[in-house]
């Protein structure tokens, strides 16, 4: 019976549904002025009576995805067998993406050119290399962690936690074996190398549009603090065999992600682009179904987002694949080695 | 001068090359001494990204830039803007702008730009690109 399983429901994936459906309810208004679905439209468009009515529709399409998402993590499908949270999570997720490509696909008749301007601010620099040090750091301190397990293997405490619960106390722990202490460590250290690689890309690799949009709304930054936040956090969590408390600083690093978070939900990505003309500077083609940017031609790496917050990948760039290898290898990693535990 | 904003723009729906665009732009930058020599101009990754075009294009207009003598490129490192002395002029080359000049007047007057807009637009750019040295020049 599903309201039974109200109770024994996993509250973590329940959230996890329910935040991202209310990112993609606000996300039209949320998108930048010159773009509606991720079809470059007329900024007046936006305010028109069939714009609304797109948006109404798509809206009813989310929360429908809310409600089959939260149908599924209550366990109203047999046969998941613990896996109802992340069944949950892309049951959300497809309904979304119906509800988005219908109201793409009815904003694509009220299409303009976008504009072919593209603009340059030769005064700007480079960010300093100081901060490519602070995303470096990370990794150095998780080379160091290594390093002092490897010197000090007797000194482990066995077991030791990995996770705790919402009440502070340890809900998983593993034996002080090779494969369980460097499984967690390059698991860890997979993650932390792929939030860095973003992070540096974000700063050397995206584009920085001109205007002064983007110094008064500083959206890159925050995005940028979001992603060293969430690398610091896994660095700190690498330091469990150390037998260190890490929860303050944790809870710290989680303060900063929050904060960053709500900011950038409440900022958007409209502070991030230029408003005086239609579109983004990205050609409507080299969006495929409006969510995967693939342009050869463009030079950047990292492009802001038509639709959704921060930046996406071009997909036509050779780096872009060896970005998504990286992604993939310690998912990969981190998937055999949870089933090997759980086993 | 070396804080204010140099912003180019291009157009990629125009007849005319990017490169030649961006070149042009940076070009009239360095003639009406917004950059000085020792300043450094972003690498060609740096623009290339900023305009979302290929690197090989804007790789392209800082050559043509530095065999014109305006900058010295250094690998990875962006150019570096050169202090130039001004060659002086062939007929060759002062013939061509002649002809240039008038080829230009004569297609915006077709276009229907009125004579006194042409003068004040030749005024207003000579002026910012030569400034005080716009008059009085050797002929």
């Amino acid at each position: 019976m599903i309201w039974l399983n109200v109770l024994h429901m996993n509250p973590v994936w329940s959230l996890v549904v329910l935040a991202a459906a209310s990112l993609e309810y606000l996300m039209p208004e949320l998108s930048r002025p010159g773009v509606a679905f991720s079809v470059t439209v007329d900024p007046e468009f936006r305010r028109s009576p069939r714009h609304a009515r797109i948006v109404r529709y798509y809206r009813r399409g989310v929360l429908i995805s809310a409600f089959g998402g939260l149908l599924v993590a209550f366990g109203a499908v047999n046969g998941l067998e613990g896996w109802d949270g992340p069944a949950a999570f892309c049951a959300q997720y497809v309904i979304f993406l119906i509800a988005f490509l219908c109201a793409r696909a009815a904003t694509l008749p009220h299409r303009v050119q976008p504009s072919e301007t593209r603009e340059a601010d030769l005064s700007r620099r480079e960010p300093p290399a100081v901060l490519a040090i602070l995303v470096i750091a990370p990794l150095i301190t998780m080379a160091a962690v290594l390093f002092w397990t490897y010197s000090n293997w007797q000194q482990i405490p066995d077991p030791y936690p990995i996770h705790w619960g919402f009440d502070g106390q340890p809900d998983l722990w593993i034996e002080r074996t090779p494969m369980h202490v460097y499984g967690v460590l390059g698991l860890l250290g997979g993650i932390a190398a792929l939030l860095a690689f973003f992070g540096y890309g974000f700063l050397f690799w995206a584009r920085r549009n001109s205007g002064a949009q983007h110094a008064r709304y500083s959206f890159p930054a925050v995005w940028i603090a979001l992603f060293l936040g969430a690398e610091y956090f896994v660095a700190a969590s690498a330091t469990l065999p150390l037998g260190l408390d890490i929860r303050p600083l944790e809870l710290i690093v989680l303060a900063i992600l929050t904060a960053s978070s709500l900011y950038l939900i409440v900022i958007g990505p409209v502070g991030g682009q230029s408003a005086r003309r239609p579109g983004d500077q990205t050609p409507d083609e080299a969006w495929k179904f409006g969510i995967f940017y693939f342009n050869p031609r463009d030079a950047a790496l990292f492009v802001e987002k038509r639709f959704g917050l921060g930046w996406t990948i071009n997909f036509g760039q050779a780096r872009a694949w060896v970005l998504i290898a990286l992604a993939l290898a310690p998912l990969g990693f981190g998937f055999a080695f949870v089933m090997s535990i759980a086993s | 001068m070396g804080s204010s904003k140099k912003v180019i723009r291009i157009d990629l729906s125009s007849p005319v090359p990017v490169y030649r665009q961006i070149a042009d732009q940076i070009r009239a930058m360095l003639v009406a001494r917004e950059f000085s020599p020792g300043e450094r101009l972003p690498t060609v990754r740096q623009v290339a990204v900023d305009l979302g075009v290929n690197h090989n294009t804007v790789a392209e207009a800082y050559r043509n830039l530095a065999e014109e003598g305006w900058l010295s490129l250094e690998r990875g490192r962006g150019a570096l803007v050169v202090s130039r002395t001004t060659p002086s002029p062939s007929p060759k080359v002062r013939s061509a702008f002649g002809q240039r000049l008038r080829d230009l007047i004569a297609q915006v007057r077709a276009a229907g730009v009125s004579p006194q807009a042409i003068r004040s637009e030749f005024e207003e750019a000579a002026t910012a690109l030569l400034g005080r040295e716009g008059k009085g020049s050797a002929r």
